[in-house]
């Protein structure tokens, strides 16, 4: 799993050169030569809106006086304690030492200290409190656990995903190096400047850097519609790329100009479209960016990926005679391959009534093989006619009754009943077809009675697949009970399909393709945008009420107009370039420290993340319907801080923790904290978080970095109902699935329920805030759901193997693990006494449904 | 056009305490052991003039044929087999569809004292004519399934906007805290196309999504306590659990997120109990039972599903959506190879269950306060899709609503002589959106969630209350 690390690494140091390339009044060099990003002196209209307060330029806002000085450690305590003092109340008590190693962790690396953590951190505390934090942020924004914690914030605001969406949902199978790319480089703290470079124009920038091409994914992680190839679609998946990329960068909600000029924001429908007139010619590529030999090997892959793919398709849809023989009056099937059958009796065969007893002798162990049973076939036309009772289908684990039409897959015709096959028992079938009525029976329990009217009249099927059978007491007969069959039927004159030669397995065949997915999976392959090879930019129209079907006047590039005091010019890119190079000159404005949006937005972003709101509270909205900054003065400062800082988020870490304001309590929760931050915002942990502690506590948690997502457990009729039915079965997790949350292959259509219910974004579209909300189906998640339970248990039997059978300190160290401290003398003697109850997984599996778990002051 | 006091949104905008002081408010009233709350599913007072307090939507996935079932075009018998001069190819979605006249191969009556043609695809459903109101003027922006769902349960085209059970349970919270708000129940057959994206709570706050209910086994995923697990060894669990929570919020007092958590626990805990008994149907007479048409296996499933509508939303629930038909073609109403098959197969499904329904919610007194929507995504063509087949059809079809303060054994709008398209009073689906909000007490323009910098409509830009059908 962990392959194609050594290069996303490599490429992120390669980006460190690019830096210095950035001449300071604007020149970028690009790939294919200079483009020149000269200022061009044009007066712009002059518009009251200009003069909203996140349009003006950032000046570095001098530091407040304020009256308590004593409280204050950094400038940030100024700006904050100045706004309490006007309001004449005091900020709150100081955390203790126990609360702030709790809450930076989760902070920062998004789990929970451990006892040693705990303690050495309460030691240095005493010696010196501004060390002891200064050097606890230190070690854990060095920690490679803090690029999947900072980068999951990241990755909401990107809409990312491992699929398509809507009704077929696709596979993105090279989504996944994006997810790496923004872990990495938050791990690298590459500046910020950069990191948005990278996303909007990294194809430009460094054409053959492989972490530069997955940057850009950026621009298609929106949801796309697989199957139709409508105008339209292009138009909207555009609009996904410049609203996502206005919203997350400059904090405008462009894309509401995209049929008339903003209703609020001096945003013309014009700019809209100028910004589209930048991204007007991206197309999406999935391109190998590596050497030739890598190259090479990709090809021969797909070549065989293909050919085992047509493979398995035929040998799940060709009939097989299968291995019979006749013993003691029964019958013998005993080759394991897919689809056995064989037909018994009349084809003229309307009415009647078939019963027959079958044991399975063995199965196929393959996990994740959603087919392995047997099947009893009634009013079989042919070989690929009839209505069959399957039993235990998906994976072993239900029954169904279904019709097969033309040999194109099995139908059912009723909802499916739970149930399963056994190897070694005999059970006992009976079908029954009366008119349109089909009844079937298992161990003479009515499992289905239903009407269908396709197939009239056919004779008696049997069969198995992936499975060895022994069948015995066959007997067919009418209505009125006549037999219709004497005795055993000849062999040979059953009817069978033709044996199929070259023979393999499927199991074999998935094995194959899993391999060589997982081989292609490691090469360099970028899922991303560029311009398609084009150095003339395709011409963009403005579209009258958004409309693509009314064109009107054409459009050129061009930054929105009221943030720019002077026209950035988008020079046609050089003859020999490949590229428009429009997205890099968007990119190098972005950046430009005179920008008075991209700063702010980020710096109010990580103020966000570290006290669960914003200055601004709409982080993705400064228009002038957005919210206004409670601390305006802090938000400028903080914003130069970053720009100053060369753009480093682990400077601003560094910077916001070590303020009194992040270090105070929660507060009693009598005056709720508010915009005016007398208080620490305590907050609910996110979903990720939830699972991530469970597994931590319980030991686990398997810290393997990057790769491909893990599919973990979700409940079969969660899979079952999603349409798709593109999750594996997983019976039961194992290592593998017990790597962080930020690792779950996201799959659109089947989001993983443990997530999805504790407010994991439905990547439709970029999410700038998480809502928390409560509701009972949470705690019916975490009371009920095999995976709490099985963390309990697992985390039982841990401490059990680390502590004596001392239930006293069983108790201490569950506490420990969930909740980063020792129980109180009370609270010890009540848990001592359930475990002596209840057993110490019962402790473990309360521990992890209590509020103080999932709650950080 | 204000019909409610205040619509959530402003009354957490007036009283700038959020859905914390909502709910407190509420829980307190309903519980007095719960000093505070942010749940969002508290219930919110209707507004005067709100007619219905629930939603049973009936969705029939894949277009039921209009012209088969309720829009009688006897001129398609005069040009059959003879291209009609309004068909437009452009309107088609297969290429095997023809603009020749397809005449019902059912007959029409009129029936009840209104006189309403419905087709004797639905001897029960008959019965009840004097309770529908047809809307024969429905259209819609998509001849394609999925989108056409998403325009119908959401108002737009695209995935990922909440759908109307959404927005009506973000409106109105919910009457029982012990079950959800919104619960969705699909055919045996399969989910929809789209699945949760046709009843996703989409920018609102999770929530407010429906929730899956199966018909068999647990109700709701995770119900059910692990296996091994006794009552009383959970009851103990959960007794710890919250005497930890306790002591943990008096260190934190007042914190109405704690408190609202803590609450959530008992809710869960009642849930389980009254969730498997709100579609406990075993319970109900052989009578209820026989008038939902559960002894016949045909319809014995929707037939069920029926049932549980009427007990949840009997229970408070808000908005219950039930679909017939899944999975491609014939298994749904999507009658492209043949109509003849396909009708007589999905019409005794619902046809008892569907009047059952009807029957049941007006003897037990609750008709006036249910609304029942009955529909699809789009409909037929009048004309062949090969030889006995119809093609999707969004120009005109329709839908018909029943109880929760419509006006009974009427019609309102017309498609043209053949079924083709919506011509008088022509209804798009805004239309009916707003309707629905309407009749449930919410105005489509004030119910508005701020997202993306805008705030965001059920309606978007459009619909509006269809008036000539209130009662």
């Amino acid at each position: 799993m962990n392959v194609g690390t050594g290069d996303v690494r490599m490429s992120v140091m390669a980006w460190r050169p690019i830096r210095i390339l950035k001449h300071p009044v604007g020149v970028l060099l690009v790939m294919t030569g200079v483009i020149a990003v000269a200022e061009v002196e044009d007066e712009r209209p002059d518009d009251a809106a200009q003069d909203h307060w996140s349009f003006r330029q950032i000046v570095r806002s001098h530091v407040p006086r304020v009256a308590a000085a004593d409280w204050l450690q950094t400038p940030i305590d100024a700006f904050v304690l100045s706004k309490l003092e006007s309001a004449g109340l005091r900020p709150s008590q100081p955390a203790t030492p126990r609360q702030l190693v709790r809450r930076i962790s989760y902070d920062l690396v998004g789990l929970p200290p451990t006892r040693g953590d705990v303690e050495s951190f309460e030691r240095s505390w005493s010696v010196n409190r501004g060390a002891a934090i200064g050097q606890l942020v230190d070690r854990l924004v060095s920690s490679p656990h803090h690029g999947e914690r900072w980068g999951r914030h990241w990755l909401d605001l990107a809409r990312y995903a491992d699929s398509n969406g809507f009704e077929f949902d696709f596979e993105r199978p090279n989504a996944w190096h994006y997810r790496d790319w923004v872990i990495d480089s938050l791990n690298d703290d590459l500046g910020y400047d950069q990191f948005l470079m990278r996303q909007i124009a990294g194809d430009e920038l460094a054409p053959r850097d492989f972490g530069s091409r997955v940057a850009t994914g950026f621009c298609r992680h929106g949801p796309t519609v697989g199957n139709q190839s409508l105008e339209k679609n292009r138009w909207d998946e555009l609009d996904d790329v410049i609203s996502t990329t206005s919203e997350v960068f400059l904090g405008l909600t462009i894309g509401c100009a995209r049929c008339h000029d903003h209703k609020y924001d001096p945003i013309t429908q014009r700019d809209y479209y100028s910004l589209l007139a930048v991204f007007r010619t991206i197309s999406k590529v999935d391109e190998f960016v590596g050497s030739d030999q890598q190259r090479a090997e990709i090809r021969r892959l797909d070549g065989r990926i293909r050919e085992v793919r047509k493979r398995e398709k035929n040998l799940k849809r060709t009939a097989r005679p299968g291995r019979w023989s006749s013993r003691n009056g029964q019958w013998h099937q005993s080759q394991m391959v897919p689809n056995v059958r064989l037909l018994i009796g009349e084809s003229g065969w309307t009415d009647y009534r078939v019963e027959v007893e079958f044991q399975k002798t063995a199965g196929t162990r393959e996990p994740f093989n959603h087919s392995a049973g047997v099947q009893v076939g009634i009013r079989a036309t042919d070989l690929k006619n009839a209505y069959w009772l399957r039993l235990g289908v998906f994976d072993n684990t239900e029954h169904e009754l279904s019709i097969e039409v033309n040999g194109a897959g099995f139908t059912p015709l009723a909802p499916k009943v739970a149930g399963d096959v056994e190897t070694g028992r005999w059970y006992r079938v009976r079908l029954e077809a009366r008119g349109n009525r089909l009844r079937a029976w298992l161990d003479d329990v009515l499992q289905f009675d239903l009407v269908d009217r396709r197939l009239p009249a056919g004779r008696v099927a049997l069969g198995n697949w992936l499975t060895t059978t022994r069948w015995r007491g066959l007997r067919v007969t009418d209505l009125a009970g006549r037999a219709l069959l004497t005795g055993w039927p000849d062999l040979d004159r059953a009817v069978r399909p033709p044996e199929v030669t070259g023979e393999t397995t499927r199991d074999k065949l998935n094995a194959e393709l899993a391999e060589l997915e997982e081989l292609k999976a490691r090469l360099p392959i970028a899922m991303g945008i560029n311009d398609g090879g084009r150095r003339e930019p395709l011409k963009t129209h403005l579209f009258n009420r958004g409309d693509h079907r009314h064109p009107g006047a054409v459009v050129e590039p061009a930054v929105p107009a009221v943030l720019a005091k002077k026209l950035i010019p988008f020079p046609a890119a050089p003859a020999d370039a490949r590229s428009t190079g429009r997205r890099s000159v968007l990119a190098a404005w972005m950046t430009r420290p005179d920008n008075p949006l991209v700063a702010r937005v980020m710096a109010n972003r990580i103020w966000q993340f570290h006290f669960g709101r914003g200055l601004v509270e709409t982080p993705s909205d400064f228009g002038l319907n957005g919210s206004e900054p409670s601390h305006p003065g802090l938000l400028d400062w903080l914003a130069a801080e970053l720009v100053q800082s060369g753009w480093s988020l682990k400077h601003m870490h560094r910077v916001i923790m070590s303020s009194s304001v992040y270090q105070q309590s929660s507060g009693s929760g009598a005056s709720p904290p508010g915009r005016l931050f007398g208080a620490f915002p305590r907050r609910r942990l996110e979903a990720e978080l939830i699972r991530d502690a469970m597994l931590a506590a319980s030991g686990s948690l398997n810290r393997t970095m990057h790769g491909q997502g893990i599919r973990p457990r979700i409940h079969s009729s969660v899979i079952a109902t999603s349409t798709t039915r593109k999750w594996p079965l997983v019976r039961q997790e194992t290592a593998e699935h017990w790597r962080r949350s930020v690792y779950v292959h996201v799959r659109r259509s089947v989001l993983m329920p443990l997530l999805e219910s504790f407010d994991a974004p439905p990547t439709t579209e970029s999410c700038a805030v998480r809502v928390t909300t409560t509701v009972p189906t949470q705690a019916l998640q975490l009371l009920n759901d095999r995976f709490a339970n099985e963390q309990s248990r697992r985390m039982a039997n841990s401490i059990r193997a680390e502590t004596d059978r001392d239930v006293g300190r069983q108790v201490v160290s569950a506490f420990w693990r969930s909740l980063s401290r020792a129980p109180d003398a009370a609270e010890r003697r009540e848990c001592v006494e359930f475990v002596r109850r209840e057993g110490l997984g019962a402790l473990c599996h309360v521990l992890f449904n209590i509020n103080e778990f999932v709650f950080v002051d | 056009m204000t019909h409610l006091p205040l619509t959530r949104r402003e009354m957490l905008d007036v009283t700038g305490i959020g859905f914390g002081g909502l709910a407190m408010r509420s829980l307190l009233a309903e519980d007095g052991l719960l000093a505070a709350s942010a749940n969002p599913l508290a219930s919110v007072p209707a507004g005067v003039l709100a007619r219905a307090k629930s939603v049973i939507f009936l969705f029939a996935y894949g277009g039921p044929s209009h012209v088969d079932l309720f829009d009688y075009k006897p001129a398609l018998r005069k040009w059959e087999n003879k291209p009609i001069p309004v068909f437009d190819r452009k309107d088609a979605f297969n290429k095997t569809t023809h603009a020749t006249a397809m005449p019902s191969p059912w007959s029409f009556h009129r029936h009840g004292e209104s006189g309403l043609y419905v087709s004797e695809l639905f001897p029960e459903l008959s019965g009840c004519a004097d309770e529908l109101c047809m809307v024969h003027s429905m259209h819609c922006e998509s001849n394609n399934h999925a989108p056409a769902l998403f325009h119908m349960n959401t108002g737009f085209l695209l995935p990922g906007r909440p759908s109307m059970g959404s927005w009506v349970t973000y409106g109105l919270g919910s009457d029982n805290q012990s079950l959800p708000a919104f619960v969705v129940m699909w055919d045996y057959r399969g989910g929809p196309i789209g699945g949760a994206q046709n009843w996703t709570s989409g920018f609102l706050p999770a929530a407010f999504q429906g929730t899956p209910f199966r018909s068999k086994g647990e109700p709701i995923i995770n119900l059910d306590r692990p296996p091994g697990l006794s009552g009383e060894s959970q009851r103990a669990r959960l007794n710890l659990i919250q005497r930890l929570n306790r002591r943990h919020l008096d260190q934190r007092p007042a914190a109405a997120d704690l408190e609202a958590r803590i609450a959530s626990y008992e809710l869960a805990y009642r849930m389980q109990m009254s969730a498997p008994e709100a579609v406990a149907i075993e319970g109900e007479t052989r009578e209820t039972q026989r008038l939902y048409g559960i002894d016949q296996p045909i319809s014995s499933y929707f037939g069920r599903q029926c049932l549980m509508a009427r007990r949840l939303v009997e229970r408070g629930v808000r908005f219950v959506q039930l679909y017939s038909g899944g999975g491609d073609q014939q298994l749904s109403w999507d009658a492209h190879s043949g109509i003849r098959e396909n009708l007589e197969q999905h019409c005794p499904e619902i046809d008892r269950p569907v009047a059952g329904l009807i029957k049941d919610l007006k003897r037990r007194g609750l008709l006036d306060e249910t609304l029942i929507v009955w529909g699809g995504e789009f409909g037929r063509m009048p004309t062949h899709q090969g030889t006995a087949g119809r093609d999707h059809n969004p120009r005109g079809f329709t839908v018909w609503l029943a109880g929760g303060g419509v006006k009974g054994g009427i019609t309102y709008g017309t498609t043209d002589d053949f079924g083709y398209a919506a011509q008088e009073n022509p209804v798009s689906i805004p239309d009916l959106h707003a309707t629905c909000l309407h009749l449930l007490g919410l105005d489509h323009e004030a119910l508005t969630y701020h997202h993306r910098g805008r705030d965001m409509r059920l309606t978007d830009v459009s619909g509006r209350v269809i008036d000539d059908i209130l009662a």
